[in-house]
């Protein structure tokens, strides 16, 4: 095993793979940085060079795309509010908060220090995974999957902060909106009006643009000022502040880091997932956290960052283990790979385990530099919070048409964004929490189809299976947890007070 | 004794019409099919009863906008100013999803940074650089480059020009 | 499509469009026609997965094979299962040549089954060739004692099948089988290849149907274990055709759901476009499947081509759209399940309590009763079905005349 790591190693090393690492690297990071356009856009674009390339080469060019798009997109979910793509929506609850307070700089800096600090844990974990790889995607099915989505789902508690009522009605209109379309299961079209652009329901994109970013416009708008009317101040001094903040809340990086791997192993959750699953969790157990989480809390973005880099060795070991890919955008790698002759599947462990571990070294290296890279421009990119409302609003408004555009090529998505975004200001103004809706309609169609099957499959017995069990046992814990501290505090007040 | 009638409650009320739809369409369904949005409509009714009995009600504590965990909206944005404003941008926004289904994005995109800059009275460099750049920006990266297929405009489609 | 560029010189704007018109209307012929012009690939998925990889293949390898050297570029236009991208170009799309897409190979059978948004009429599209035929599989894994064609036929154990959903591939074959007698339960909501996969070597499930390419991994490394397989023969698969192992209308069936198999990815231009426009299309159509690069490079990712022609695709459309009306409810009872109610008397009864008849909209019909799956009541008590008497009136709920009834409620 350590000859395969070590020519896994020199074999991305050769001057070409590098080349095409950094082409790859540079490429990414500019797309992906845009809304809407994601790393699958990239990847179509970059396949057609592959046919001339060597199996190294290939994997530097095509994974670095993968390995680094969680980090550059996190660029416009903290300056603009705007989500850069499926990974980085919860990243703007405390991401954008900071920009506002002329902590720009400081933010990004930790987000690309974390997504580093993640993406490497998820490749170390991959890495310890490899002998145990195939037993431990077979022990979770349905059944789990299902339970590990109602614990998401008991995390819209956590996401509505003071408002509970409000949060859950607002997560169950998340859910409602994820079933318009086909039902996966009878094939009936519910709540479509024979529309074809509601057939394949909402998507992820314009709903967040339409939801997140508008509003924010608006309060640009309304307040007259740039993203941040406080003092930048030392843009440096900033950053530096930001890196340190990810080695101070290291056990945090690790814990999120770890929820993260977790769900790339599971297939089907997707990245969506990830950030709020960390999100949710960091705001549980972090002292201090429920007041702070939402008002610009760097640990915000540090834990939503380290997830969803994580999330990528974790994704890859479903991929490894039975060449059945851990996401759509894998599928798409893997699609690539093959041309170069790398089948994913048992060779990967065995023959072609050295190429295996470039992908490891890649997964490192790559995130490396891409932070490297992001944090070069860090202060650059925070002068933007200063620019003027009326420079900014009209061009985030473009980008936000572009971005929704762009996901599926539908123009009625446009349309979808801007009537999300009208519904996002007046839930703003009525006080009415907005994460808990995105929650509903990511994890919608996904509990309802792991439900559905799960009975098709042991019948409504399905829910006393010893997985099930012990995943509800955290669900409990998780939402107990808090109610618990609460209480402790509370009782601890009392006594100092008497 | 005197309901107190927020305009906030017009979400709310609104948000019950909608859920009151869903339940009737789904209670049509076959189980399999009902069972998620019929259950998640009845729950929701229920809170959103209570929700706007507590919006209504006078006695009960005021309703705060606070949610502690989004950005909450500010003293500044519900003044009259900024009602207004908010109500400007709004206008620019379906204008410009106006524009876009009329003339299609490239030539919109940069027409409406042109206009925004004209009525908020920027400065000619930047008057015409913005517009300029952004659509010189989105005409290559998008169109050119990534080949985009944003639909040219009914209007410009009308006029036979594309 | 003309691109804009700066916005502030309206006149300027209108002038080079102008000018871009004047341009076009001056290429006359064919040979001349591309020269300097730009062809939209349109593609009816997202990027990645079959369908854009032999969209992207041929925008490589035609352009050199169209005098004049054209540009090709990519569009993507996924939704609706393919449904938006036909719309597109039977309707918006340039009818001058300019445009060709990949469209889904369902076309004929959505338009047949008149799913809904679907607003194309394939009559009105002008084929240009399929790039690959494809073939569908039906397998089973390994950690179960079925082997054969024979074997599942006759298991007496329920075979799970997972499926995505009604409408999709993998439900539909199974359906099939259960309709022509297997005993076999399908599982929806395990949704790709990989998933299903993943079920059967969890142990959820025994087996799945799913094309052959995606399949052919999975065989190799997980011992999956064809039974037999739908659309174009393949050398490797020493497993039987579905037709020649099922019923009379199984074989119906079995034959709609393979014919789109043999356009298994159809390439589509615009109606109106000039006769002789569109034989050079088709030319360089077949040619670039011909060519020498294309077929090392499509070896190298593994992926089969065969080049059908323009006019067998045609054929294969015009056999879809005229299949008779009761193939086409028989395919479609296996998308939705709609029941009707209906109260009446019983009029006669067949093979031991197995059939019952009754009047329902004027006509004498007949319903199947299952001993294990309809469920009979007399007066409210659970009984079986040799207990309805000629004359008792009965409410019945079933799928339609000569399907099952779910329930028989007497008094």
């Amino acid at each position: 095993m350590i000859d395969a790591a070590i020519a896994g190693l020199i074999g991305i090393l050769q001057w070409k793979a590098l080349l095409l690492m950094m082409v790859g690297i540079v490429i990414s990071s500019t797309l992906v940085a845009m809304p809407g356009i994601g790393s699958k856009t990239a990847i179509a674009l970059l396949l057609p060079i592959a046919f001339t390339l060597n199996q190294f080469e290939a994997i530097c060019l095509i994974m670095s795309v993968w390995a680094v798009s969680n980090t550059a997109n996190s660029i416009t979910s903290i300056l603009f509010s705007v989500p850069g793509g499926g990974g980085s929506q919860a990243t703007i609850m405390d991401g954008y908060p900071m920009a506002k307070k002329g902590e720009a700089a400081r933010a990004l800096a930790a987000s690309f220090t974390s997504s580093a600090i993640g993406g490497i844990i998820g490749a170390i974990v991959l890495l310890v995974a490899i002998p145990i790889l195939r037993p431990l995607v077979l022990l979770l099915g349905p059944p789990e999957f299902f339970m590990l989505v109602m614990v998401g789902i008991a995390m819209v508690g956590a996401l509505s902060g003071k408002a509970p009522v409000k949060g859950i009605i607002a997560g169950g209109l998340g859910l409602i909106i994820s079933m318009v379309g086909v039902h996966i299961i009878t094939g009936l079209h519910r709540f479509t009006f024979d529309q074809i652009f509601l057939i394949d329901g909402f998507k992820l994109i314009p709903v967040t643009i339409g939801l997140f970013a508008i509003p924010e416009l608006i309060y640009m708008g309304v307040k007259g000022t740039g993203i941040s009317d406080l003092p930048l101040g030392d843009l440096s001094k900033g950053r530096k502040q930001g890196i340190q903040d990810a080695f101070t809340h290291r056990w945090l990086i690790l814990r999120s880091s770890l929820i993260g791997v977790w769900v790339g192993i599971i297939p089907g959750l997707g990245s969506a997932v990830a950030d709020w699953f960390a999100y949710g969790s960091a705001k549980q157990t972090c002292p201090g956290a429920r007041e702070t989480f939402g008002k610009g809390d760097v640990r915000g973005v540090i834990a939503v960052d380290a997830a969803t880099n994580a999330k990528e060795g974790g994704s890859l070991i479903p991929t490894l283990a039975f060449g059945i890919p851990g996401s759509s955008t894998l599928a798409l790698i893997f699609g690539g790979l093959i041309i170069v002759g790398i089948t994913p599947g048992r060779d990967m462990l065995t023959k072609d385990l050295h190429l295996t571990f470039s992908m490891i070294w890649l997964l490192i290296i790559g995130t490396i530099i891409t932070s490297i890279l992001c944090l070069t421009f860090t202060r650059q990119l925070a002068m933007a919070t200063k620019l003027r409302p009326t420079l900014m609003i009209p061009v985030i408004l473009a980008m936000a048409v572009i971005g929704s555009f762009a996901a599926s090529s539908r123009f009625e998505d446009v349309l979808i964004m801007f009537a999300f975004g009208t519904i996002g200001y007046f839930m703003r103004a009525g006080g009415w929490p907005r994460p808990p809706l995105l929650l509903g309609l990511v994890l919608g169609p996904i509990a309802e189809r792991h439900m559905w099957t799960s009975v098709q499959l042991h019948g409504v017995d399905f829910l006393w299976r010893p997985g099930v069990l012990i995943i509800f046992a955290l669900l409990v814990v998780c939402v107990a947890y808090p109610m618990f501290q609460d209480r402790n505090s509370k009782l601890r007040a009392q006594e100092t007070e008497s | 004794m005197s309901l107190r009638f927020q305009p906030r409650s017009l979400l709310t009320v609104a948000f019950i019409l909608l859920f009151s739809y869903i339940v009737v369409e789904s209670s049509e369904m076959p189980i399999q099919a009902k069972m998620y949005p019929y259950t998640i409509g009845i729950i929701a009714l229920l809170l959103l009863a209570y929700q706007l009995v507590r919006e209504i009600l006078p006695a009960a504590k005021t309703e705060t906008d606070k949610t502690g965990v989004d950005i909450d909206f500010t003293a500044e944005e519900s003044s009259k100013q900024g009602k207004r404003r908010a109500l400007e941008l709004f206008a620019w926004m379906y204008g410009f999803a106006l524009l876009l289904w009329l003339i299609g994005f490239y030539t919109a995109a940069p027409l409406m940074v042109l206009a925004y800059m004209l009525r908020h009275k920027e400065t000619l460099v930047v008057t015409i650089a913005l517009p300029l750049g952004t659509g010189i920006a989105t005409w290559y990266i998008f169109g050119h480059l990534l080949h985009l297929p944003f639909p040219p405009g009914v209007l410009l489609e009308w006029a036979g020009l594309v | 499509m003309k691109k804009f560029t700066g916005p502030l010189a309206l006149g300027s704007l209108l002038a080079g469009v102008a000018a871009w018109g004047i341009a076009d209307t001056q290429a006359v012929n064919a040979q001349g026609f591309y020269k300097g012009k730009t062809i939209k690939m349109v593609v009816r998925s997202a990027p990645g997965g079959g369908y854009d990889f032999y969209g992207r293949l041929l925008a490589r390898h035609m352009a050199k094979y169209i005098p004049g050297n054209p540009n090709m570029i990519v569009i993507n236009m996924p939704g609706a299962g393919g449904i938006v991208a036909a719309n597109y170009m039977a309707s918006r799309a340039k009818k001058n040549g300019t445009e060709i897409a990949i469209l889904t190979r369902e076309l004929a059978l959505a338009q047949r089954t008149k799913e809904i948004g679907v607003r194309y009429d394939l009559e009105k599209l002008s084929a240009l060739g399929s790039a690959a035929s494809s073939t569908f599989l039906v397998v089973l894994g390994k950690n179960q004692p079925i082997r054969t064609y024979q074997q599942l036929k006759d298991s007496k154990k329920t075979v799970l099948f997972g499926a995505t959903g009604p409408g999709s591939g993998s439900y539909q074959y199974p359906s099939l089988l259960k309709k022509d007698g297997f005993n076999v339960k399908i599982i929806t909501g395990i949704i790709g290849g990989s998933a299903r996969f993943l079920a059967i070597e969890r142990g959820d499930t025994h087996g799945t149907a799913n094309s052959y390419e995606s399949t052919r991994k999975a065989i190799k490394e997980l011992g999956l274990i064809p039974i037999f397989y739908n659309g174009a023969p393949h050398k490797a698969l020493p497993v039987p055709h579905m037709s020649t192992l099922l019923s009379k209308e199984g074989k119906q069936l079995a034959a709609l759901l393979g014919a789109p198999l043999a356009a298994g990815r159809p390439f589509y231009t615009t109606s109106g476009v000039p006769a002789d426009r569109l034989k050079l299309l088709r030319d360089a159509f077949k040619a670039a499947l011909h060519d020498k690069e294309l077929l090392k490079e499509a070896k190298r990712a593994k992926r089969n081509v065969a080049w059908t022609a323009a006019g067998v695709m045609e054929k294969v459309n015009q056999e879809i759209l005229g299949a008779s009306d009761a193939v086409i409810s028989a395919y479609k009872s296996g998308a939705k399940k709609v029941y009707v109610k209906h109260t009446a008397p019983v009029t006669k009864i067949k093979k031991k309590g197995k059939r019952i008849y009754f009047t329902y909209k004027g006509k004498e019909i007949k319903v199947k009763v299952s001993g294990k799956r309809t469920k009979v009541q007399v007066n409210g008590k659970k009984v079986k079905r040799k207990a309805i008497k000629i004359g008792m009136t009965c409410k019945f709920k079933f799928a339609g005349p000569g399907g099952e009834a779910k329930y028989i409620k007497c008094k």
